[in-house]
């Protein structure tokens, strides 16, 4: 409820002629040394009885009057309203906003002036306590609920019946007025209407107390230090995703280890990897084997799969040299196989190896001419733009003889053969499905096969959480293992590493969930004694079961507070 | 289907060229992808005398994914586990491990190498792993018990 805090009461005059736009009572005051003003301002003088208005600050504004009451009800009582007092009908046009003003004599009279005032446009309606009953003021409308939306006020007696005495003088037109002479003669117009205006000023009685505003000022706080950890968090956040986007790009993160679902070889990517026909490591080098075999009447495509194990050792014919490679067949093969299943870090461990050999052999493995010379259209695959390349280095490559996933074995010249970038080959058709759908590793030397500097996944706080943990664990067993090598046995570790180790296990549950993976399988980290945690593979065998519903507040609270878990 | 393709052309050449003391079949003829295998257990071993069958079931992702074995018969072996899967624990076997150019029959040949002699970095049933690093003696004794028990 919103109390008075002022009455002001002035003279206005309105002219006669003003009409219809004179509604918000923008007048000038009547002149002040000839007419009289009131402002009633100490809290004692008054008091508010009623006000629907809740959030204060507002102002009451209107003509003063005594609304009109039933001439033979014993209300109007003439001792206290003079029978000249401002009534309705002396005001000068009907749409003006109006303050009743009336005497509480009874609860009754109250009330039937209330009643009255209603159907006038009444702002605010002030009653003034009788010097009779002064000590005793009764609310008007004690105990029932107030049907009007206008505010009630009451005024003190000492100033209320004086008012009302004033009222009546302010009633007539404006050679009857107080002063009515001198005002006619200051020039003011004997047709205008000088009536009394009152202004009434409240504010808000339910300011905010101290507790509140404490209040206020700790959530206000809370929400400063909220916001600002918050920022510093999505700074950080940001930060280490573009340190781990470096990272990747710069090929020094294991993507499949982070567990971060299926990567995939793209298509694009996939059609740039060579093909191209495959050439058997020293078989059919040099154009004149081919013219050899050739003149030497072609064998049928049948037979020639049969006889196509002698064409790689059997003879290399160099510049119509031929020389005679004693390694046998089935020494050969085994010998690709064995390379096959040292797993090669990379094609430069076994380069060296293949340069000592061609040189031993004194051959050259591959020359630009002899090269050009080689490649025939029919091999080449039309998608590769460089396969004459690609022919050349494919040696360079391991001894490969059969595709190690169907197993059958490669036919010189004849079969189409995909080198992925680490330089291990297979059929097209045995290999691109895989790369597509299922990894991007090749499958002998599990090498990405993606290209540096491509970042295959949208990568996410939780990614950069998890890949930060998985460094920070590694480095740690690494740690121990090289403690536990030294001989002074430190055992599982502290606190730290237990708890590290428990974050690891819930945020891949995590991951998990949101990725929508559920494992298919048994199977944690670090089996057994492997020393590493080799988190990785074990997400080749996730399988898209359901979506795990996380729960929206911590969406929300990842969302506010990315850094923690 | 490229998996039906090499699992067939893998049985051929195991039927040709067996693993000795290993033999090994389609559990039935419609489903390539079980396969019964009857190990022996090799002399010199507590194992000797033994009759052990395996279930080898190949994904059907094959060759991109490796089989898993289950000894059906109990055994008492630091690679096996020792439950009522009896799964085996090979190296090669792990999906991090495995390379699709391995062979079925290496496979195969690795388990029965296990037999003679189990490896016990690798193990699976870690008490079994270490009564055989510590006291061979008695571990000898209970695989042989079990291999008389069950494996006959």
């Amino acid at each position: 409820m919103s109390a008075a805090t002022n009455f002001n009461f002035s003279v206005i005059v309105i002219p006669s002629a003003a009409r219809g736009a004179a509604a918000n009572l923008d007048f000038p005051t009547l002149n002040q040394s000839l007419s009289f003003a009131l402002e009633v301002s100490s809290p004692s003088d008054f008091q508010t009885l009623y006000s629907q208005d809740t959030k204060g600050g507002n102002t009451f504004k209107g003509l003063l009057y005594v609304p009109d009451l039933d001439p033979t009800d014993p209300c109007d009582n003439h001792d206290l309203v003079p029978r000249n007092v401002t009534r309705k009908a002396n005001l000068p046009m009907d749409d003006l906003k109006l303050v009743a003003y009336a005497p509480l004599i009874t609860q009754h009279c109250s009330r039937q002036y209330m009643y009255s005032a209603e159907n006038d446009n009444v702002a605010a309606f002030i009653f003034y306590g009788v010097p009779a009953n002064y000590s005793n003021y009764t609310d008007p409308l004690q105990g029932e609920e107030y049907p009007f939306e206008y505010p009630v006020y009451y005024l003190d007696g000492a100033i209320g019946q004086p008012l009302m005495n004033k009222l009546s003088e302010y009633s007539a037109n404006m050679s009857e007025v107080y002063n009515g002479f001198n005002l006619t003669e200051a020039g003011y117009d004997i047709r205008d209407y000088a009536r009394i205006y009152t202004v009434i000023s409240t504010r808000n009685t339910n300011p905010m107390p101290g507790l509140w505003l404490f209040l206020l000022v700790v959530v206000a706080v809370l929400l400063f230090i909220i916001g600002a950890s918050s920022l510093l968090m999505h700074l950080f956040q940001f930060h280490y995703r573009r340190s781990l986007r470096r990272r990747i790009a710069n090929g020094e993160v294991d993507l499949e280890g982070l567990g971060v679902g299926r990567i995939t070889v793209p298509r694009e990517f996939l059609a740039k990897f060579p093909m191209y026909g495959y050439v058997a490591e020293n078989g059919g080098q040099t154009t004149p084997t081919r013219q050899k075999r050739d003149n030497t009447s072609t064998p049928p495509k049948e037979e020639r799969r049969k006889e196509r194990v002698k064409i790689p050792s059997a003879v290399v014919v160099k510049e119509g040299v031929s020389i005679v490679i004693p390694a046998t067949i089935s020494e050969r093969k085994s010998k690709g196989k064995e390379r096959v299943k040292e797993k090669p870090r990379s094609p430069t461990d076994t380069a060296p190896e293949m340069a000592e050999v061609s040189t031993s052999k004194g051959i050259p493995l591959s020359s630009p001419t002899s090269a050009k010379s080689r490649s025939s259209p029919k091999v080449q695959s039309p998608t590769t733009s460089t396969p004459q390349l690609g022919t050349q280095t494919s040696p360079r490559g391991y001894h490969q003889t059969s595709c190690p996933i169907c197993l059958d074995d490669f036919i010189h010249q004849e079969t189409t053969v995909r080198e992925l970038p680490c330089l291990h080959i297979f059929h097209p058709e045995c290999i691109d499905p895989y790369l597509e759908s299922q990894s991007s590793l090749c499958v002998l030397c599990k090498q990405s096969c993606l290209p540096k500097g491509y970042v295959p996944i949208r990568l996410t706080n939780a990614i950069v959480r998890r890949e930060r943990l998985l460094r920070s664990v590694r480095e740690r067993s690494r740690e121990v293992a090289a403690a536990s090598a030294n001989g002074s046995g430190s055992g599982e570790g502290g606190l730290l590493w237990r708890w590290r180790l428990r974050r690891l296990r819930r945020q891949e549950q995590d991951l998990m969930g949101r990725q929508a993976l559920v494992r298919a399988g048994r199977g944690g980290y670090g089996e057994r004694g492997r020393g590493g945690f080799g988190l990785g593979p074990h997400y080749r065998e996730q399988r898209v079961v359901e979506d795990v519903v996380r729960p929206r507040w911590r969406e929300t609270m990842d969302r506010i507070f990315p850094g923690f878990r | 289907m490229a998996a039906v393709k090499r699992i067939t052309r893998e049985l051929a050449e195991f039927s040709n060229n067996p693993v000795p003391g290993v033999s090994a079949g389609l559990a039935s003829e419609s489903d390539v992808f079980k396969w019964n295998v009857i190990l022996t257990g090799p002399q010199g071993s507590p194992y000797s005398g033994g009759v052990f069958t395996l279930n080898l079931t190949l994904p059907t992702e094959y060759p991109f994914k490796p089989p898993t074995l289950n000894f059906t018969t109990k055994i008492y072996h630091p690679n096996v586990s020792n439950d009522d899967k009896g799964s085996m624990c090979l190296g090669i076997l792990r999906s991090d491990s495995w390379k699709p150019s391995c062979k079925i029959s290496q496979v195969l040949e690795m388990a029965a190498g296990l037999l003679k002699e189990p490896n016990v970095d690798d193990a699976v049933e870690t008490s079994i792993a270490d009564e055989y690093k510590n006291s061979p003696d008695s571990f000898e004794k209970t695989a042989r018990e079990w291999t008389r028990k069950y494996a006959k």
